[in-house]
């Protein structure tokens, strides 16, 4: 489970900020949190505020760790590194610095890594271990950059990481991703675990394209147990929809396309539809269920941006409520998420809600709402308040 | 507008939260108001689950969903520590909602609607759930409302709702009919 992340000079960010999903012991005691192996955890956070207040970069750190831990490797040795630094002033010039904390198997990692577009500059990965006796904190490696020598410093004496593991190592790509190349063990457990962040974040901010309905179709053909899911779940959401239909036909030059049609039940008739004739709504959950599902039938997190978008408001907080439930999240996935549809507030604690807000030198901050500084209190109406504007991070609009 | 009729919704209806504290309590009601509420002439009837956690902390979760309803039910199991209870009761009192208590919790009262014989009346919500679950919800999903057709008939329903007090009050809120629950909730 992801402890929390952080991030300087990243997009927007310019100072550093934290997402933290650990709560202390004043949070309620229910099924919105999971026992961890150092404290408790939210299973849900959710990032509010207004247009181009940074959202989607904080939403965008979890993703750039993904693809830094495990794919990384498979660019060109010459590539850039896909990372944004802040872009104003004198910290464009500066390097990012991201890390993250999370647990696999009752370790708690600390991954920490400093770099910019043209090299890794430090990376070091820590694992703390918890025995009946006391808790211990090893480095697993760590590799800087000596400007000097232009070279790395390396140190992983440790964990069997394999021979020739030195000359392998890039300047654009992670240890971790060149050691899985050589069946390291443990980089092997950890990169298991980050398969499974699901997300519609890319480089660019929020994906929102007709491939993403093509993956989600790609993935219910294949896969007969997460398409029985999506099926029940669509029939659940008033959609009038109950079955759906993927196949594979020819398109208008003759390749081979993947369709979909959906059946309708009405009045004991069935009648199918081609689902480009469904609204924009049930296309976008039959796309927004795959990543969704994915995670909470396997563990992980899902990390999506902008999940409101031609969804009913219901929905959203219902897709809230599936992470929740302890029946239908039974791995402890967790869902972390941006969106507009802010009556969702009434159904989250102050410890599960992000806000962003951009400052005038072009930063952006964010903060959770259990940190401001007057205490809110657990049953003010978060949503009713953060209309009003009382916690900040809402536009202000000059008009 | 002389078509009038053929519109869903013509009135602005009353409407009616029914909070519950979990997802098993929220799938049996669910199945009661998919056999039993009328849309067309009912008042609109929200059933939202809750998180679980304390009483108190599911009526203050009740108090915070948003929306002008006409009435707010909390459902929740009471075998919990009296004093929680006893928060929970007046918080609900201070906020002007209606909290319906299974004693001790909702197996009991399924227990009860299908006659079971095993059932003691010593029995805690543990034992109750355990009966529950493995007599007659085996390979079922207790948070899957249409998992309950096969276990609960709609004739031994409506028998039941004649007999059993506390599944009468839930048809009542399903149904919107809070001015017949409260005149047995006295």
């Amino acid at each position: 489970m992801i402890y929390k992340i952080s991030c300087k000079n990243f997009c927007s960010f310019k100072e550093e900020n934290c997402l933290s999903f650990e709560v202390d012991n004043k949070a309620p005691k229910n099924d919105a949190y999971v026992n961890s192996f150092s404290g408790r955890l939210s299973k849900v956070e959710v990032i509010i505020g207004a247009n181009a207040s940074g959202k989607t970069n904080l939403m965008k750190v979890l993703p750039f760790l993904k693809w830094i831990i495990i794919d990384s490797f498979a660019t060109d040795p010459n590539s850039l590194i896909p990372v944004e630094v802040f872009a104003f002033g004198p910290n464009s010039k500066k390097n990012c610095i991201l890390s993250v904390d999370f647990e696999i198997n009752k370790s708690i990692y600390h991954y920490n890594i400093e770099l910019n577009e043209e090299r890794i500059y430090k990376e070091i990965l820590t694992v703390k271990n918890k025995t009946k006796k006391r808790v211990t904190e090893k480095k697993v490696f760590e590799r800087e950059w000596n400007q000097k020598e232009n070279k790395y410093d390396f140190d992983f004496r440790k964990y069997n990481f394999p021979v020739g593991i030195n000359e392998m190592l890039r300047s654009n790509s992670s240890l971790m991703a060149s050691a899985i190349r050589l069946n390291h063990s443990l980089s092997q457990e950890i990169t298991t675990y980050w398969k499974k962040l699901e997300t519609n974040v890319v480089k660019i901010g929020y994906s929102e394209s007709e491939n993403n309905l093509l993956q989600a179709l790609i993935a219910y053909s294949q896969d007969p147990q997460l398409k029985s899911k999506v099926e029940k779940l669509l029939s659940r959401f008033d959609l009038g929809l109950s079955e759906l239909n993927i196949f594979k036909e020819k398109d208008d030059q003759g390749k081979p396309a993947i369709k979909a049609s959906v059946l309708h039940k009405i009045e004991n008739e069935e009648y199918s539809l081609s689902l480009n004739s469904e609204s924009s709504g049930t296309k976008k959950l039959i796309s927004i269920l795959r990543p969704i599902l994915k995670v909470l039938m396997n563990g992980g997190i899902a990390v999506l941006d902008e999940i409101d978008v031609n969804l009913h408001p219901d929905i959203v907080s219902t897709i809230v409520s599936l992470f929740v439930n302890k029946n239908s999240n039974p791995f402890n996935a967790q869902f972390l998420f941006s969106t507009h549809s802010h009556v969702v507030l009434s159904r989250l604690d102050k410890y599960q809600i992000i806000l962003t807000e951009k400052k005038k030198d072009g930063s952006t901050v964010a903060w959770r709402l259990d940190d401001n500084k007057d205490i809110v209190r657990s049953d003010e109406n978060i949503y009713a308040k953060y209309m009003s504007g009382a916690y900040g991070a809402v536009p202000d609009i000059d008009l | 507008m002389e078509d009038c009729e053929l519109l869903p919704q013509t009135k602005t209806r009353k409407t009616v939260l029914v909070y519950c504290e979990g997802s098993e309590d929220k799938a049996f009601i669910k199945y009661l108001y998919d056999l039993f509420h009328i849309a067309q002439t009912d008042p609109r009837v929200n059933i939202i689950a809750g998180r679980g956690g304390t009483a108190d902390g599911v009526v203050s979760d009740a108090c915070k969903i948003y929306g002008e309803y006409n009435s707010r039910i909390v459902v929740v199991d009471n075998d919990k520590q009296q004093k929680e209870m006893v928060a929970a009761r007046l918080l609900a009192r201070n906020n002007k909602l209606i909290l319906i208590e299974h004693t001790p919790c909702i197996e009991r009262l399924l227990l009860e609607i299908l006659d079971c014989k095993d059932l003691k009346n010593n029995y805690g919500s543990g034992r109750c759930k355990k009966i529950f679950e493995k007599k007659y919800f085996v390979g079922k999903d207790r948070t899957d409302w249409q998992d309950y057709r096969d276990v609960f008939s709609k004739k031994m329903l409506k028998v039941q709702i004649k007999n059993n007090i506390e599944l009468k009050k839930i048809y009542f809120i399903i149904r919107g009919k809070i001015n017949k629950f409260n005149k047995i909730n006295q």
